[in-house]
């Protein structure tokens, strides 16, 4: 307690050391406490952008779909599945889907194309698949031939808003199957989620054409917050109580950005502990100068006998007193600062569209994380450097201590 | 030479194998074969045909118009069901195509989809295409099963050295007296089966006996079988002429 007093005494001593010390610290945390924050802000909108963008924050599944998707493992039941998803409370929208690939037609021109059934108004819901249309409409609400294609189709069959084309593929009951379509709208050719050739159509008119009564291949399930993917998911997969459906969290069916994401994220981390390095450095000057300034008076402790345990603890103590203290005034700088950076952001110096959304401003998000994660790496670091000029104070020897100037 | 006319024969019956001068058939194998190749032949043929295709996931019954002429020529036409009704396959020598009406679109099959099931059945299109290169493609001789049966003749037929074939051999059994297929089992290189053809309902159709339902089984897909059976034939009766052209495929039907 003794020496506890005398380390708060001593910060005290030398205000102005003291300050700026701190204040080194301090600005180590509000630094990091603002990465953080816009890191995680801004990973948050990707994620929106992207999971909003087509594959929702998880997906339903037949069992197996995932690994090998096939036109016959299909959800059997998808109203009863539905029914399910609208009594749980995590699940803010569902849609359905049917996949079928298919051949594409028109003129002279032939490719293959991915055919996506949905339910136009589930997936306004839950989606934001009109935003990404470049021109025409979108896929109207009741069933109609009129289909939304990527511009990758539209460039590779040569046609345009307006146009017919057709599609041939398999049934699920093993007949052919081959209709006519007319292009209602065309996707964007960049910042679209449907990179690939692309067909939109009513789930009905899907369901027709594969002969795939009222299953579906995909419910897409967007829940009230995208960061308990993995638990919520969880929570449907034991609503649903069925082993023939697999629910799995944007992670797991994303795999490819989500492992991106996390690389990128640990790129993001070097940053972070670059900027730590620096305050720490720092820290260890401010407080080396300061043990050096001192070095008469730990002579004068040590000739009076303390102890050189006494001497380490006392400047171990100081460091961390002048650590909690800029901690405590760099949580109160970074709180205002991520504040500000939440709602105002930094403007994007090129905005980015993807996914129906136009990216113009980099957000902070603010979690407990935000604050605890600066506050750690302050102490540790602070501490950690504090530990050679506090050895070297403790093993000073008094007479040379109190002949030194 | 021989004429087909059957879906069977045109299918797959390898017969015309046989009289096509075969370097190493015995000549009783060969007076066997030629015999039922006498039986399966004809210069024209029109059927109707009841295609059941069964699979693990559906089943389903198509009923279908059939016309052959000659080895190389063959057109069927789709009645029911309604989702397919109108669809139309037209082989000629090698070349085939494929009409669906709904679309009004004619698609000739590329060579990459020649191994793809047809209609959704058991066939490739190979099968309706590749059977008149069978006859230069194997030979046959007797052998013995491990079980014979003394009514039944076992004729096997193997890759002649030096042709590109599909199967590694091709055993057939065939009745003594009446000289009709029971079984026809397809093996791999390795000597494997792969598929089987069953034979059975032996009746009268457009004045011949033969048998009037085939089955279809390919060991390496479990589940999956494709029976067809004879409702009505006809042979040797006048076409119209323009049966196996590309106009009478578009041609649009009630």
């Amino acid at each position: 307690m003794l020496i506890f007093r005398m380390a708060l005494r001593n910060v005290f001593r030398n205000r102005r050391r003291s300050l700026l010390t701190g204040l080194m610290m301090a600005g180590g945390f509000i630094l990091f406490s603002a990465t953080i924050g816009i890191s995680e802000g801004t990973y948050g909108s990707l994620i929106d952008m992207f999971t909003r963008s087509r594959t929702g924050h998880a997906q339903v599944h037949a069992a197996g779909y995932l690994e090998r998707p096939s036109l016959y493992k299909s959800i059997k039941d998808p109203v009863r599945a539905g029914r399910v998803l609208d009594g749980l409370a995590v699940v803010e929208a569902w849609a359905p889907r049917v996949y079928t690939p298919a051949l594409a037609f028109a003129g002279t021109k032939t490719v293959g194309a991915q055919v996506m059934g949905i339910d136009p108004a589930r997936e306004r819901r839950a989606m934001r698949l009109e935003g990404q249309l470049a021109e025409g409409a979108f896929v109207g609400d009741t069933p109609s031939p009129g289909v939304v294609i990527s511009a990758r189709l539209a460039s590779a069959l040569n046609i345009k808003t307006g146009d017919e084309f057709s599609l041939i593929g398999q049934g699920a009951d093993g007949s052919i199957a081959n209709d006519n379509y007319r292009v209602a709208g065309v996707l964007s050719a960049s910042g679209s989620a449907f990179d690939g050739p692309w067909c939109l159509m009513h789930i009905e008119k899907a369901r027709e054409f594969t002969a795939l009564g009222d299953r579906a291949h995909e419910i897409a399930l967007v829940f009230t917050d995208y960061r308990k993917a993995r638990e919520d998911a969880a929570i449907v997969s034991a609503a649903l109580a069925d082993p023939a459906l697999d629910t799995q969290p944007w992670q797991v069916t994303e795999k490819e950005f989500y492992q991106a994401m996390l690389l990128d994220k640990k790129g993001g981390d070097i940053t972070n502990y670059v900027i730590m390095l620096i305050v720490a450095v720092g820290v260890l000057n401010t407080i080396l100068m300061a043990v050096l300034e001192r070095t008469r008076e730990y002579g004068v402790l040590k000739a009076l006998g303390t102890r050189p345990a006494a001497v380490f603890l006392l400047i171990m103590a100081e460091v961390f007193i002048l650590a909690v203290m800029a901690s405590a005034a760099g949580a109160l700088g970074a709180l205002a600062l991520n504040h500000y950076l939440a709602v105002r952001g930094i403007p994007m110096p090129s905005p980015i569209s993807y996914g129906g959304v136009k990216f113009t401003v980099m957000l902070s998000a603010v979690t407990a994380g935000t604050f605890l994660r600066p506050a750690w790496t302050v102490l540790a670091s602070a501490l950690i450097v504090g530990i050679f000029p506090a050895l070297k104070a403790a093993r000073i020897t008094p007479v040379k201590a109190l002949s030194s100037r | 030479m021989g004429k087909g006319f059957l879906l069977a024969a045109a299918l797959l019956l390898p017969a015309q194998a046989f009289c096509a001068g075969p370097r190493q058939s015995s000549p009783e194998v060969l007076k066997l074969l030629e015999g039922v190749d006498r039986l399966y032949r004809s210069e024209r043929s029109r059927a109707r045909i009841e295609m059941e295709v069964v699979t693990p996931d559906w089943r389903r019954t198509l009923s279908m118009d059939f016309w052959t002429e000659g080895l190389d020529k063959t057109f069927i036409r789709v009645l029911s069901p309604a989702r397919d009704a109108g669809a139309a396959t037209l082989r000629k020598g090698s070349e085939m195509w494929n009409y669906f009406p709904k679309i009004n679109k004619v698609m000739k099959v590329p060579p990459s989809m020649m191994m793809g099931s047809w209609m959704g059945s058991d066939f490739t299109n190979d099968d309706l295409v590749k059977e008149s290169t069978l006859m230069d493609d194997y030979y046959g001789e007797f052998f013995t099963p491990e079980k014979p049966d003394p009514a039944l003749h076992y004729i096997r037929l193997k890759p002649r050295t030096g042709t590109v074939s599909l199967w590694g051999a091709i055993e057939l059994a065939i009745r003594k007296d009446d000289l009709l297929p029971v079984r026809e089992d397809y093996f791999d290189e390795k000597g494997r089966r792969q598929r089987t053809m069953e034979f059975s309902d032996r009746g009268e159709l457009g004045g011949r006996v033969m048998p009037r339902v085939m089955r279809m089984v390919p060991l390496s897909k479990t589940g999956h079988s494709t029976v067809i059976r004879y409702l009505d034939a006809e042979f040797d009766a006048a076409l119209p002429a323009d049966t196996f052209t590309l106009r009478n495929l578009q041609r649009r039907t009630k």
